[in-house]
């Protein structure tokens, strides 16, 4: 360990160095307080000091004050060396900052007792410094570490000309599936693996391959690799001359990810979406900055997976919106700002309301009345619609139940509810959806989870026994969107459908006069064809004009919903169109549309 | 003779001094010779604020000329230096030049006392 001895003493400062290099010390030795003070907080300083009291230039409590004043760099263990004893002097000694004092002339086991307690002193300090600023799992940096450094290299970017930076946020996609799928241990070995991957990829100082190792080692001695959050890494480049070595170092990680993650016997591949920001430019803050990265990385994940993109200005704002709509939809989940709208669906033969499908409306404090348009995708994002989408769930069922009792004589009316790609993910659906229907005392029947036709297919044999356990709840399940994704038709049959909800694409193009309307109208009679034959009900949606209606009408398709019939409405405009409701509808027999579902798959 | 009294006659507590090298000759040596130059510098510096009658630079000097004295163990010296000091900070200017004369002398037994013992014992 380097040691600093600051003594304008010649005799004393020899007969001490002498003793601490016997004990194996690196000394320094100076004669001044100035000297002493540019030692300890210079490049590479000594983590302990023995310094005079009375000295030219500085005394000993002087320097012990500047050091302290000085947060930048490691703590130092300093001593006071003092001719007198006063107790005063002791405690101003301490007052000064410094651990320990030592009388003059120092007896050498006396000395070598109190560096023995000065050293455990600093590597308890580092030893919780290091616990304070590290992840636990990964051994790297922590957001605190980087978050700091981030502001060591902005202050560096403004005062020195030509210095330059570049910061990578990477987040990993498909994090939560492996963790909901695998199991947290699982999930906590991928973040491991990945840790050591991303640790290849950058310029980190001599450690052993595919060994994290102590996080010191990767301070100082090239790039800053540091995990921020769950499945959030950043890499802080210093001393870039060119972004194009940040764009090398991205492409570098996706190529590092590509291979699979052996874990828990399982080939486990991802990737990550990566967002590029450098110092050139307006950031001031460290914050803005990583804001930039962030949001950069925001605009590459929503290019698709694996892929990176640099930050620009635009991309800085969206990201402090998206931020801010985050926290504005935390804040209307507890307040309950949200809304349920009802959109009648009927049946075109006769016009009655049979069904509503709930819409969430967002009484924004400030901005009115939201469409989800304008914050579903961040909820989605952030997985606050998990939490907004049992809101929604809860508030149709105990609504369609305080219906049903109400306008009983009329028949049931049935909620449809959307159910989105994150609460499809989640484990506790099935159990969501059961203790809402015990809690709400609606019948079963009368809800209908409306499901996406991509959502389905993109692991569909989960999605099988997922639609099948939430179909044995007694709720029935309607594919939203249909013939716009990719559905294989097996599935199309394994799946406990009892509803095909038309696209709305296929119907704005079913009644065109320029002529062009034919392959909409086969498509969407082949959909009514599909759906009938295999026992489901087929609903239109977006029907905007007469002329639709009667298209639709005349190829038979069971139900529909649209401007044309009726805009979303709140629950009281809903009530009133129950209460003009012509004639009672029962309930249909469960076990029906699946004996024709049966029956037709016989017959072809 | 005992340690005390070789001390008393010789200016230099030489058990205290031979604990504080760890028994090292070549240390001991080495602090002589650095004593026997810085010495001379920083009496020189010590006589020239007396003549100036700047007590608080007589202070400074006396002060460090202690410590130096002390580490060496020169006992009779480093009281001396002390004492000068003390002077000094009551600005008693007779009283520091009857003691110069006393560390003039004591120095000079000391050191040649620990020469010997460095050139003839160890």
């Amino acid at each position: 360990m380097k040691i600093l001895v600051a003594d304008d003493d010649a005799v004393s400062r020899t007969m001490l160095k002498r003793t601490l290099e016997r004990s194996g010390f690196d000394v320094v030795c100076v004669a001044d307080g100035q000297s002493a003070v540019d030692c300890l907080l210079g490049k590479d300083a000594p983590r302990m000091a023995i310094l005079d009291w009375v000295m030219p230039g500085k005394d000993g409590p002087a320097v012990c004050r500047e050091v302290r004043a000085d947060d930048a760099g490691p703590t130092v263990y300093l001593i006071l060396l003092t001719a007198r004893e006063a107790v005063e002097d002791v405690v101003m000694g301490f007052e000064a900052g410094a651990d320990d004092y030592l009388t003059k002339p120092c007896n050498p086991d006396e000395l070598k007792a109190r560096l023995r307690v000065g050293a455990r002193s600093l590597e308890l300090q580092d030893s919780l410094l290091h616990e304070a600023e590290h992840d636990s799992l990964t051994k790297l940096p922590n957001r605190a570490f980087f978050v700091k450094r981030l502001t060591q290299n902005v202050r560096k970017a403004r005062e020195l000309p030509g210095y330059q930076f570049t910061l990578l946020f990477i987040d990993i996609n498909r994090f939560k599936h492996v963790n909901d799928s695998l199991g947290h241990t699982t999930g906590d070995e991928l973040m491991k693996g990945v840790a050591r991957r991303l640790l290849q990829s950058v310029r980190v100082g001599p450690k052993p391959p595919g060994e994290l190792g102590p996080c010191s080692a990767n301070i100082g001695m090239g790039d800053l690799v540091a995990r921020i959050g769950g499945d959030e890494f950043v890499i802080l480049l210093e001393n870039l001359a060119d972004l194009d070595d940040g764009v090398r170092v991205a492409e570098r990680i996706q190529q590092q990810l590509r291979p699979a993650f052996m874990l828990a016997g399982c080939e486990i591949f991802i990737t990550a979406s990566i967002g590029i920001s450098t110092s050139q430019g307006v950031a001031t803050e460290s914050s803005e900055v990583l804001r930039g990265a962030d949001a950069a990385m925001y605009k590459a994940k929503s290019m698709g997976k694996a892929r990176y993109h640099i930050s620009d200005s635009t991309s800085n704002a969206a990201a402090v919106g998206v931020l801010k709509l985050e926290n504005d939809l935390r804040r209307a989940l507890e307040n309950e700002e949200f809304e349920v709208y009802y959109q009648p669906i009927v049946r075109l033969g006769d016009s009655t309301v049979t069904r509503f499908e709930a819409l969430v409306r967002w009484n924004h404090p400030t901005r009115g009345l939201l469409q989800p348009g304008a914050f579903i995708p961040v909820a989605e994002e952030s997985g606050l619609i998990v939490p907004m989408g049992a809101w929604v769930m809860r508030e149709a069922c105990r609504q369609a139940q305080e219906w049903n009792a109400n306008f009983r004589p009329a028949g049931p009316v049935t909620v449809c509810v959307n159910i989105s790609p994150r609460q499809f993910g989640e484990d506790n659906l099935v159990q969501g959806v059961r203790d809402i229907l015990v809690e709400t005392g609606l019948d079963p029947r009368c809800l209908e989870l409306e499901v996406t036709e991509n959502l389905t297919m993109q692991d569909a044999a989960r999605a099988v026994q997922l639609l099948t356990d939430l179909s044995k709840l007694g709720v029935s399940i309607s594919l939203d969107d249909f013939g716009t994704g990719c559905s294989s038709l097996s599935y199309l049959l394994r799946f406990p459908i009892s509803t095909l909800k038309i696209d709305q694409s296929f119907v704005a193009n079913i009644a065109r006069r320029d002529g062009s309307s034919a392959g909409s109208s086969a498509i969407v009679q082949t959909i009514i064809a599909l759906g009938h034959n295999l026992g489901m009900k087929v609903v239109a949606e977006g029907i905007e004009t007469s002329a639709q209606m009667e298209v639709l009408g005349r190829l038979g398709c069971d139900l529909g919903q649209g401007y044309l019939l009726s805009r979303p409405v709140a629950a009281y405009r809903a009530t009133e169109m129950l209460r003009g409701r012509p004639f009672p509808r029962q309930l249909p027999s469960r076990n029906v549309s699946r004996a024709n579902h049966n029956l037709m798959l016989v017959a072809s | 003779m005992q340690t005390a009294e070789f001390a008393n006659h010789t200016g230099v507590d030489l058990k205290e001094l031979f604990v504080r090298v760890e028994y090292d000759r070549e240390l001991l040596r080495d602090v002589l010779e650095i004593f026997t130059e810085e010495f001379l510098k920083l009496h020189a510096l010590l006589q020239r604020a007396v003549e100036r009658g700047d007590a608080e630079r007589i202070q400074n000097e006396a002060h460090t000329l202690k410590g130096m004295l002390a580490s060496l163990s020169f006992g009779k010296a480093s009281a001396s230096a002390m004492r000068i000091e003390r002077l000094a900070r009551q600005a008693d200017l007779a009283g520091i030049q009857e003691e110069m004369a006393h560390l003039e002398y004591e120095v000079p037994f000391a050191q040649a006392n620990l020469k010997k013992v460095c050139e003839e014992i160890w």
